[in-house]
């Protein structure tokens, strides 16, 4: 009996020691020995008590609480993902609030040290440079002024475009990594599985339990997840009891079946044109996108929470939608710029040194070097001379045909027109390298006349146009509601984690107070234990004393 | 409640997380001045302070567009002015032009109206830093040629500039048109101010310059009949003139006053939206120091203490 007793206090005391070093283990739950009063001896007077047994070992663990925490852990991870790849974004907008860089003195003092200047800000600059431009059309300076500021445009398009452009490619590197881990995940919980299935059997899989729900909260980080232990017909080999088995679906597709992986998750690949491609290791090209299904029932498989869902959502939803959107504007801003542009003049380029009688070539006296072939020049009464071509030339001689009314009186001035401001090749907004080479050529009246200011201010009063490709919007209130629309959309992430993570803490809190170690207590636990292992020791040597006492007396 | 061993620790550091986190932002607030800096810090309000800061720029190039027409229309009123200047001596003469005169002084007035009328083609050919006040859109053009005789006496003056003008916006929707045409005699747009349906300065003046040299008594008659009045008419463009930049200038001037008014009407609706009170900003933050301390010092307190201690 003390010998029992000395056993079982001394496998509570090494279980304490378990749990002891457990303590700063967050995903181990207390163990307990599960101690019994010992089957009685029967005596002529009755049932003599034969002491303590140990009838098993103990884990204070709630399912419920291990499920629902999974749950709410891949809520909190997707909106946690989600947070971070929008707040990724929005950095990449690069709107920041600078309210000291409102006023020149104050734009002067930030200079390089603050107020990034949103799109919308660089839009209205452009708009603005327009303005000033029609209170001085043959202004070089305010010309130039322009051209920068639509450059400053342009490059923000673009730099914003090619940042998403580059989030949108690591964010679809990202999913092929998170699939890795989710299948490497599968199969490690194959593995615990086995052997919680075999070790349940004989009461001893506490340890694999712990470590299966370790890595199934990392698992539902990725992907939501069910799991249940469920009996099978088939009992342990080894002992012939029955046994309990691993059922586990993720996206609500069963990838785990009595105890098996039968399906994992499988990338498609698709290039730039939405055709399937195949990728060696999966390293993604730029403009590929990745899809997630399963090898199994692809059809039913639909991701409700978990990082991948996040990345997904992310990319096609906030990030694409935002980079399409912006994209549209831009698209739109270089559309209806070029449409008004071309309908008007640059400075003066030439004027003629000789009165041209309407045919052959023109005898000029060029006040631009910048004349190419196709270009359209337009005289101040209406007539155009189209330049036929490049060779031909000269200082003193253009080649082309006219229209119009001739002849033309030696001195008359001509201007270029028709051409775009904004590139019409490639993508993106790009000035005209003929406009940003020689701002002259930019088309601010019509006519030809330098005064003349009618087209830098019909541009400018574009800003103010009602566009009907962006739902009636201008182009400032597109982006402006494109980029607030972002940060509204982040801000409701920021709340809903917010929320998320309370709930997920109160659930994580509850089951600490179920399955946390408490030192003090495990202390306290160890004295008894001690005492206990103690007490029994004394039993053993008072009974040990007794029986020296027998032998003398029968000596 | 079972309190463990981690569930204490892991409170605390949520605890200071938060309250590190409030002290950051509270400290940027007083750092910055601003609530929020991101979009998504507070989207209604980072929607306004856009527009507004949008619109307050926009207004800002209004009245730097009024200042530089300020500019070009004072150019135009001083060359106005000069421009009266010939035109009330040359309308004195052409009044003094009688029978009475003598060879000599009709003579002496024939070279003081050549003076005049140089003058008056110099002031026709002002230019300032944007190009020729009097061309028209034609502002990289001197607005008058001459040709002269033999002898250098300017014999007539042509036109080369445009009669039409620059319309521009001082406000939104509201545009008017600063300079005035060298020549319109079309009778539509803005009147010369040399050249109108009524009649020329120049062509006048040289008419009056060549009765004073002719010094007939039919020359006379003819200043005292034509030529008088037709400088009158010529006088009354340039009144109409100065009164018109009067009110341009008045225009203008109201313009500018409005888009000042709705910038610092602007400034102050963006500084309402974004900007952190201060003092609250300080209060709070000291309130938070307060208990991120108490914090630090309460969990060290209970951390510290443990069976461990008496076993």
């Amino acid at each position: 009996m003390a010998r029992n007793s000395l056993q079982a206090n001394q496998r509570a005391i090494e279980l304490t020691g378990h749990n002891l070093a457990n303590v700063s283990n967050p995903s181990y739950s207390r163990q307990r020995l599960n101690m019994e009063t010992a089957h009685g001896i029967p005596v002529e007077y009755g049932i003599q008590g034969a002491g303590v047994q140990v009838t098993g070992i103990d884990q204070y663990r709630d399912i419920l609480l291990d499920r629902q925490v999974a749950n709410e852990g891949s809520v909190l991870a997707y909106l946690e993902e989600k947070q971070k790849i929008l707040q990724f974004a929005q950095s990449m907008i690069g709107q920041d609030l600078d309210r000291t860089s409102s006023s020149p003195e104050g734009k002067a003092a930030s200079k390089g040290v603050s107020g990034q200047m949103g799109l919308g800000d660089n839009l209205s600059e452009f708009f603005n440079a327009l303005q000033a431009l029609s209170s001085n059309p043959s202004s070089q300076a305010h010309r130039q002024v322009v051209v920068f500021k639509a450059q400053n445009l342009s490059e923000k398009f673009n730099r914003v475009d090619f940042r998403l452009g580059e989030l949108l490619h690591d964010l679809n590197s990202e999913a092929v990594t998170m699939v890795d881990d989710v299948n490497n995940a599968l199969t490690f919980l194959e593995q615990v599985g086995h052997l919680i299935s075999s070790n349940k059997v004989l009461s001893n899989a506490n340890d694999y339990t712990d470590k299966f729900h370790k890595r199934l909260e990392d698992l539902s980080k990725f992907i939501d997840v069910q799991f249940e232990f469920k009996p099978v017909a088939s009992a342990d080999p080894a002992t012939g009891k029955s046994m309990e088995k691993l059922y586990l679906k993720i996206g609500g597709v069963e990838v785990i079946e009595a105890g098996d992986v039968v399906s994992k998750l499988a990338l498609v690949i698709k290039d730039d044109k939405g055709n399937k491609v195949t990728r060696k290791d999966n390293y993604l090209e730029r403009g590929d996108t990745v899809y997630v299904e399963t090898v199994k029932s692809a059809e039913q498989f639909q991701l409700i929470s978990g990082k991948i869902k996040a990345v997904i959502d992310s990319r096609d939803e906030s990030v694409r939608g935002f980079k399409t959107s912006m994209n549209l504007i831009s698209e739109k801003i270089k559309e209806r710029i070029n449409l008004e542009h071309a309908k008007g003049t640059s400075l003066p380029v030439l004027q003629l040194s000789s009165e041209y009688a309407g045919t052959g070539s023109l005898s000029i006296e060029k006040l631009s070097n910048d004349l190419k072939t196709g270009d359209r020049l337009l005289f101040g009464n209406g007539g155009v001379f189209t330049v036929s071509n490049d060779a031909a030339i000269g200082d003193q001689e253009l080649n082309g045909t006219f229209t119009g009314v001739s002849p033309l009186a030696k001195g008359e001035r001509a201007a270029l027109t028709s051409i775009d401001f904004f590139d019409t090749a490639g993508d993106g907004l790009n000035v005209n390298e003929r406009i940003s080479g020689n701002p002259a050529l930019l088309h601010a009246g019509m006519g030809g006349d330098a005064g003349n200011n009618e087209l830098a201010l019909s541009m400018a009063q574009i800003i103010d146009e009602k566009q009907e490709d962006l739902n009636g919007q201008t182009f400032n209130e597109a982006l402006n509601r494109g980029v607030i629309g972002f940060g509204q959309e982040l801000s409701s992430v920021e709340i809903q984690t917010l929320d998320q993570s309370t709930v997920l803490k109160m659930l994580q809190e509850h089951r600490t107070t179920i399955s946390g170690v408490s030192i003090d207590e495990e202390m306290a636990n160890l004295l008894v234990f001690q005492r206990a292992f103690q007490a029994n020791a004394k039993l053993i040597s008072l009974l040990d004393e007794l029986l020296a006492i027998s032998i003398n007396v029968v000596k | 409640m079972r309190v463990t061993s981690s569930s204490f620790p892991t409170t605390l550091k949520s605890q200071l997380d938060s309250l590190a986190t409030k002290q950051a932002r509270l400290q940027t607030q007083a750092a910055t001045g601003q609530r929020f800096r991101t979009p998504s810090e507070d989207p209604r309000a980072a929607r306004k302070v856009i527009e507004l800061q949008q619109e307050a720029k926009r207004l800002s190039q209004y009245n730097e567009n009024i200042d530089t027409f300020s500019e070009t229309l004072n150019g135009i009123y001083s060359a106005i002015q000069s421009l009266k200047k010939v035109s009330d001596r040359a309308g004195e003469i052409a009044a003094m032009v009688d029978d009475m005169k003598s060879k000599d002084q009709l003579a002496a007035y024939r070279q003081e109206i050549n003076q005049l009328l140089e003058q008056s083609v110099q002031i026709a050919n002002t230019k300032n830093q944007y190009g020729y006040l009097f061309s028209g859109t034609k502002s990289d053009t001197a607005s008058y040629g001459v040709i002269r005789n033999e002898s250098g006496d300017i014999m007539s003056v042509g036109y080369n500039g445009s009669t039409t003008t620059a319309a521009v916006e001082i406000a939104p929707v509201t545009t008017i048109s600063v300079h005035i045409p060298g020549s319109n005699k079309t009778g539509s747009g803005t009147a010369g101010l040399f050249e109108t349906v009524n009649g020329s300065v120049f062509e006048d003046l040289i008419a009056l310059r060549d009765g004073l040299a002719g010094g007939t008594r039919e020359d006379v008659k003819n200043i005292r009949e034509n030529i008088v009045s037709n400088l009158m008419l010529d006088e009354s463009a340039i009144i109409h003139h100065i009164s018109r930049i009067g009110s341009l200038e008045a225009r203008m001037e109201t313009a500018k006053a409005m888009g000042t008014r709705r910038i610092d009407a602007t400034q102050e609706f963006i500084s309402r939206e974004v900007d952190a009170d201060l003092a609250q900003t300080l209060v709070k933050l000291n309130e938070v120091q307060a208990s991120y301390l108490a914090a630090l010092k309460s969990g060290a307190t209970i951390m510290n203490q443990s069976l461990l201690d008496f076993v």
